[in-house]
């Protein structure tokens, strides 16, 4: 019955979608706006029938029903509720699923937003261009990754249920929703750059509208990496957040890429400058994303995240992934004598130039990891080599480049557009400077040794100080525009400030834990107790643990007299168990528990071997990327409103009347009188 | 206080204050502790059976053995080269993360290389060409009537 009702949403999604793509096809090429506007209806019934479709999936999954092929490999009886929902993304063809369905309701959205521009060419191209990409999803759901596919013969009594590891933790119902939120809004912002190049309206129109998409798709990805790297932390036992795996990286390029457009996005709206690198960027963000699954979802790359090996869609994705790189590269080319910008950089120590190394630094990051996430299938290709590229590799160019992007992360921000007057760096720098100087000391006297680590506290204390001082000058002239302190939070380039603010943390808390993370391999006898980098650990005794879906043993310690347990539990009748860890978290540093080896069934009197880790700052992680967030949302709000009708500046001779005019808080009186401008909108 | 800041003089003490503290600071490291050699080498050596992970995260029994091993060999005074040779030679070069092909290092450092001369060269012509084209008269003038102005009130 789900099986039916599964496929004939899908079925209806991919008609319609179909539908919709002749439809505007031939209004555009036919110039008939009436089937333009009517195209609208077919985004929805695509949106409804994704609807049905998870909606049967979710039925089948909660009912187990075990005639579903897909059912049977990840549910059982046992499974509770919660990992029975969030079964749907354990495997692939649910994945898929989940991915589809996000993508129509990003369509929907876009189509809703843009609906009183229904017969723009742009807007038009723009849904074609998305219901193209979601028509291939709705294929492959219906060709060889079908979700809703009957399982061979009789229907077992019992399904086999989710990994173990995808059933203990909260987090799997977030991590993956957020990561595809992430990944898929980025196919609006990309619809309309192809739309753009095909109608040859390249210019800035389409930028603004698409930001906000851009701006939340960003959030979404940020908090779906740091929530995985949360889940790892907390799952996987070996005391690690990021491990340089195919999967981490896949994530991590389009992020890279997507940090990258938008900050170059901003200087094509000012100064119209950057169009081909920005449409690149988004080419590059959308095919990164598809490579990406590719990679990790074809069994090419080994990973620890392949948790199921799933039916063959490498070969369709690696066609997305050409097919979108042919089509922007192409239409680029097309089009570039339009692409020219109208303008040049007219100095380097400027915003703009700021935002090149920015941009250069970023792209650089991506090749690197790319290059070192694919070279071991080129090196077994080629040369018939297989070599390992692991953390040292990245590491190696990580390091230097997160701290050259601290260094701009705290100049750019204060730099003006065009040209810095002389002397406007070291006026509006001097404060931050200070305070990160007196961090570095800080740092030095409190023993921190080694120059990477140093110069990121350093350059973080500088970062974060300029954005604080950003912040305050926003809020101090919204008051002094009559508007609450609060309305210095809003807007684009202060949520930014925020989300600088959240990197930092990240940044500092990533250099501190992998930097100063110490850890051992200790045996213990009940009752024993054992001192380890300021911390004490005794061991109590066991606890059974007797759940539906898993059975197993807890080892109870006390940690500085506070009690975690971390566990060996077999779930589903497995007979090899699974280390739960537990971990005494606090800002300044975490004890993280793992059992190492423990007797199959613990009796009282047994002994156990724990690997201990204990990392600082690890918290700070988690902190800087619910900040990111954050202020990745308050930058998709509207800050300071204008009125259309208001003119930007003051007209020349009223300025010129009025000497008075107050500068912006933070900067000295400067010959010329500045002129407030606001955020645009 | 921010004018004294902001001075150009305080910015060379400034700068020589944090010279002073980075080197210090990266000069005179703590002596690398037993367990730093061994929790480094455990980084960099992958677990035989595991997919593209290190023996120090990895929960298998042959990376607990080969732990085990590397605690051994550093105890009996070999040097991290030895160590990577014994293990190259007991399991394969993809036994070690950081790869042994050179190329995958020399290409994003070329690459870099390559994009930060473009960058430089771009940023450099663009201001030599400015520097050509000046304002037209009529804008010079209009700026310097303002300006004139300006002053005039500023005195008065």
């Amino acid at each position: 019955m789900n099986g039916d009702v599964g496929h004939a949403a899908v079925a209806l999604s991919l008609v319609a979608a179909l539908a919709g793509i002749v439809t505007l096809a031939a209004g555009l090429l036919g110039r008939r706006p009436g089937l333009l506007r009517r195209a609208r209806v077919y985004v929805w019934l695509a949106l409804g029938g994704m609807l049905v479709a998870a909606a049967a999936m979710e039925h089948a999954l909660v009912t187990h029903d075990f005639s579903l092929a897909f059912v049977a490999a990840n549910n059982s009886r046992q499974t509770p509720l919660l990992y029975s929902v969030t079964g749907m993304w354990s495997a692939l063809q649910g994945s898929i699923l989940l991915w589809s369905l996000i993508l129509s309701g990003y369509v929907a959205v876009m189509s809703h937003v843009f609906r009183r521009r229904a017969t723009d060419p742009v807007v038009a191209w723009a849904l074609l261009v998305g219901l193209a990409v979601s028509l291939f999803f709705f294929a492959l759901m219906l060709g060889p990754s079908d979700p809703f596919a009957a399982t061979a013969g009789r229907p077992p009594a019992d399904g086999s249920g989710p990994n173990p590891l995808l059933q203990d933790n909260l987090l799997v119902a977030f991590h993956p929703v957020f990561l595809y939120l992430g990944f898929v809004g980025f196919s609006v912002p990309f619809a309309f750059a192809i739309a753009g190049l095909v109608t040859g309206r390249v210019g800035e129109e389409w930028l603004a509208p698409t930001r906000r998409f851009a701006v939340f798709a960003w959030a979404m990805l940020t908090v779906g990496i740091v929530l995985g790297a949360w889940w790892s932390y907390q799952e996987l036992g070996w005391g690690g957040f990021w491990g340089w795996d195919p999967v981490e990286n896949a994530a991590l390029l389009p992020w890279l890429t997507a940090t990258a457009y938008l900050h170059s996005a901003l200087v094509q709206e000012r100064r119209g400058l950057l169009r081909v690198w920005n449409v690149s960027l988004l080419v590059a963000t959308f095919s990164l994303t598809i490579l990406g699954t590719f990679l990790t979802r074809s069994g090419v790359l080994q990973s620890v995240h392949a948790f199921t090996s799933g039916p063959a869609v490498g070969p369709a994705l690696i066609g997305l992934f050409a097919a979108s790189v042919a089509a922007g590269v192409g239409l680029i080319g097309w089009r570039g004598d339009r692409l020219r910008g109208p303008g040049r950089i007219d100095s380097p120590v400027s915003r703009e130039g700021a935002f090149l190394v920015n941009n250069l630094l970023f792209a650089a990051f991506a090749a690197v990891v790319l290059l070192g996430t694919v070279f071991p299938l080129f090196a077994a290709a080629l040369e018939n080599q297989s070599l390992s590229v692991g953390r040292p590799y990245f590491d190696a160019f990580g390091a230097p480049i997160g701290i050259a992007l601290l260094f701009f992360m705290s100049v750019a921000p204060v730099l003006p557009w065009r040209k810095a007057a002389p002397g406007l760096l070291r006026r509006r720098l001097a404060v931050p400077a200070w305070v990160a100087a007196a961090v570095l000391a800080a740092c030095v006297a409190g023993g921190v040794r080694g120059l990477t680590p140093l110069a990121a506290f350093g350059l973080g204390a500088f970062a974060a100080s300029v954005a604080a001082r950003q912040l305050i000058a926003a809020a101090l002239a919204s008051r002094r525009h009559g508007l609450g302190v609060w309305r210095g939070l809003l807007g684009r380039a202060n949520g930014g400030m925020v989300v600088h603010i959240g990197i930092v943390v990240i940044a500092v808390g990533l250099t501190a834990a992998t930097s100063f993370a110490h850890s051992t391999e200790a045996r213990f006898r009940p009752g024993g107790t054992f001192r380890f980098d300021g911390h004490r650990l005794t061991f109590v005794g066991w606890r059974r643990v007797s759940k539906p879906s898993e059975v197993g043993a807890s080892a109870v310690f006390e940690v500085d007299g506070a009690r975690f347990a971390p566990g060996i539990a077999r779930f589903n009748g497995n007979l090899e168990g699974t280390a739960i860890p537990a971990v005494d978290s606090s800002l300044v540093d975490d004890v993280y528990l793992s059992i190492g080896q423990a007797p199959a069934a613990p009796r009282p009197g047994d002994g156990v071997t724990l690997d201990v880790y204990v990392q600082p700052l690890v918290m700070w992680l988690w902190v800087g990327g619910a900040l990111a967030a954050a202020g990745g949302l308050l930058s998709a709000l509207p800050g300071r409103r204008r009125r259309p009708t208001h003119p930007v500046s003051v007209p020349i001779p009223e300025l010129l009347g009025e000497p008075a005019l107050a500068p912006p808080a933070g900067s000295p009186p400067s010959p010329v009188p500045q002129v407030p401008v606001g955020t645009p909108t | 206080m921010h004018g004294l800041l902001a001075r150009r003089s305080s910015w060379l003490v400034l700068g020589a204050l944090v010279v002073a503290l980075l080197s210090f600071g990266s000069v005179h490291p703590p002596p690398e502790s037993r367990a730093a050699r061994v929790q480094a080498l455990e980084s960099i050596i992958k677990c035989p059976v595991c997919n593209d992970v290190s023996i120090a995260q990895s929960d298998a029994a042959v990376a607990r053995a080969l732990r085990a091993k590397v605690v051994e060999l550093v105890d009996s005074g070999r040097s991290n080269a030895e160590i990577e040779r014994y293990v190259v030679g007991q399991f394969g070069p993809s036994e070690l993360l950081r790869p042994q092909n050179p190329l995958v290092w020399l290409l994003p450092a070329a690459l870099l290389g390559v994009a930060t001369a473009g960058l430089a060269v771009v940023l450099i012509r663009r201001r030599r060409l400015r520097a050509v084209a000046a304002g037209l008269p009529e804008d010079e003038a209009l700026v310097a009537a303002a300006l004139a102005r300006r002053s005039a009130e500023a005195r008065s």
